[in-house]
């Protein structure tokens, strides 16, 4: 196998020399960078370049929930009463302190990027365990709201807007599951002192997305427990 | 070479001569103000727990999507930094919301402007009647 290869690189010597010929006139050609080559780009492009993505990524999770917000207002609207009625079933004092865990996970998610910023690799992981803390209760609670729900014989077939409620806060519930797998992610790199105040982007890039999460939830918990 | 660099440079202007006199890299926001924030986040909670114990009829509602906006306002200008942000990314955090505008205004003029509703389609059980009940 390794004698075939190395006949096959022998047989194109001037294919060779003519690509090194190729890399040394435009030296850092963008499209042909090797994996690992992010030096090629000064540190603060690379860290607006990568933040601009996940703005970017963010935009796109806004609409993926939006498509829901909109069932949401077009059957609220036809069917005010059902929705009203049924938003009575749900616990809004659960809802409530689940408002209250992601709030203080937002804030010690804040805390954690500004340590990152100072690079204080020991306060990130300290905030950041306070954040996963606060999502792990968070899913705990809905564990519990849940399985009382299946208990009472509730489900999405219920009605049209428990179809709603357990879609909007299904698939709010993978983005706190998935945020919890970056979180920890992150605290493994603040574990090895990667950040410093001149590196941080994942720290940042992490927090911003777990705020999104913070930012649906602010909009699901008076829309499905409260106004209905 | 050249053409990558002219690519790129637009993302870093702005920001990194004159908000970030420090790092050249993120916004430094001092920590009280995370925590003054919180509590701001917090007390409208509370408030629009409140107020959604007082019938107000369709004032409910609007009252609801106002603080859920002023609570996404605090999180997004402070905790994610958009205050201090460039106008390209604050550009992008705002176009999806003109589309999501958009799909939920159209989609629900357009319902309501329809006489029947669920014509065509399955009927839909509309009365709470034949929900389960169940006590808290």
């Amino acid at each position: 196998m390794s004698s075939h290869a190395h006949t096959g690189d022998q047989s194109h010597p001037q294919g060779h020399s003519a690509h090194q010929n190729h890399g040394q006139d435009h030296g850092g050609h963008g499209h042909a960078l090797p994996p690992g080559h992010f030096h090629h780009f000064e540190p603060e492009q690379a860290y607006h370049a990568s933040k601009f993505g996940m703005w970017l990524f963010l935009a796109t999770e806004v609409l993926f929930f939006g498509g829901l917000f909109a069932a949401f207002a077009v059957f609220h609207s036809k069917y005010f009463h059902l929705f009203h009625e049924s938003s009575k079933l749900l616990n809004w004092k659960l809802g409530g302190v689940n408002t209250i865990v992601l709030l203080v996970s937002s804030y010690s998610m804040a805390l954690g990027v500004d340590a990152a910023q100072h690079g204080n690799n020991k306060k990130v992981i300290k905030c950041l365990a306070i954040t996963l803390l606060c999502a792990a209760t968070f899913m705990v609670i809905k564990y519990i709201e849940y399985s009382t729900k299946f208990e009472h014989g509730i489900f999405p077939s219920t009605n049209l807007f428990f179809a709603l409620y357990f879609c909007l806060t299904g698939l709010h519930g993978i983005h706190v599951v998935i945020g919890i797998g970056a979180i920890a992610w992150v605290m493994s790199l603040a574990k090895k002192e990667r950040f410093s105040k001149t590196y941080y982007t994942p720290c940042e890039v992490v927090g911003l997305y777990w705020h999104l999460v913070d930012l649906v939830w602010i909009y699901l918990f008076p829309l499905l427990y409260l106004i209905g | 070479m050249s053409s990558t660099h002219e690519h790129w440079t637009p993302l870093g202007t702005g920001a990194l001569t004159t908000e970030n006199a420090d790092s050249g890299l993120g916004h430094i926001v001092p920590i009280s103000t995370y925590r003054n924030i919180l509590l701001v986040l917090l007390f409208l909670t509370i408030l629009t727990v409140g107020v959604s114990r007082i019938d107000l009829g369709a004032w409910n509602t609007v009252v609801a999507i106002v603080v859920a906006t002023i609570k996404a306002l605090l999180v997004a200008c402070f905790f994610m930094h958009l205050k201090f942000e460039k106008k390209l990314i604050i550009l992008y955090a705002v176009y999806p919301l003109v589309i999501l505008f958009l799909l939920i205004g159209s989609t629900v003029k357009d319902e309501s402007a329809r006489e029947n509703p669920s014509d065509g389609t399955k009927p839909i059980e509309t009365s709470p009647a034949t929900m389960p009940h169940l006590e808290h």
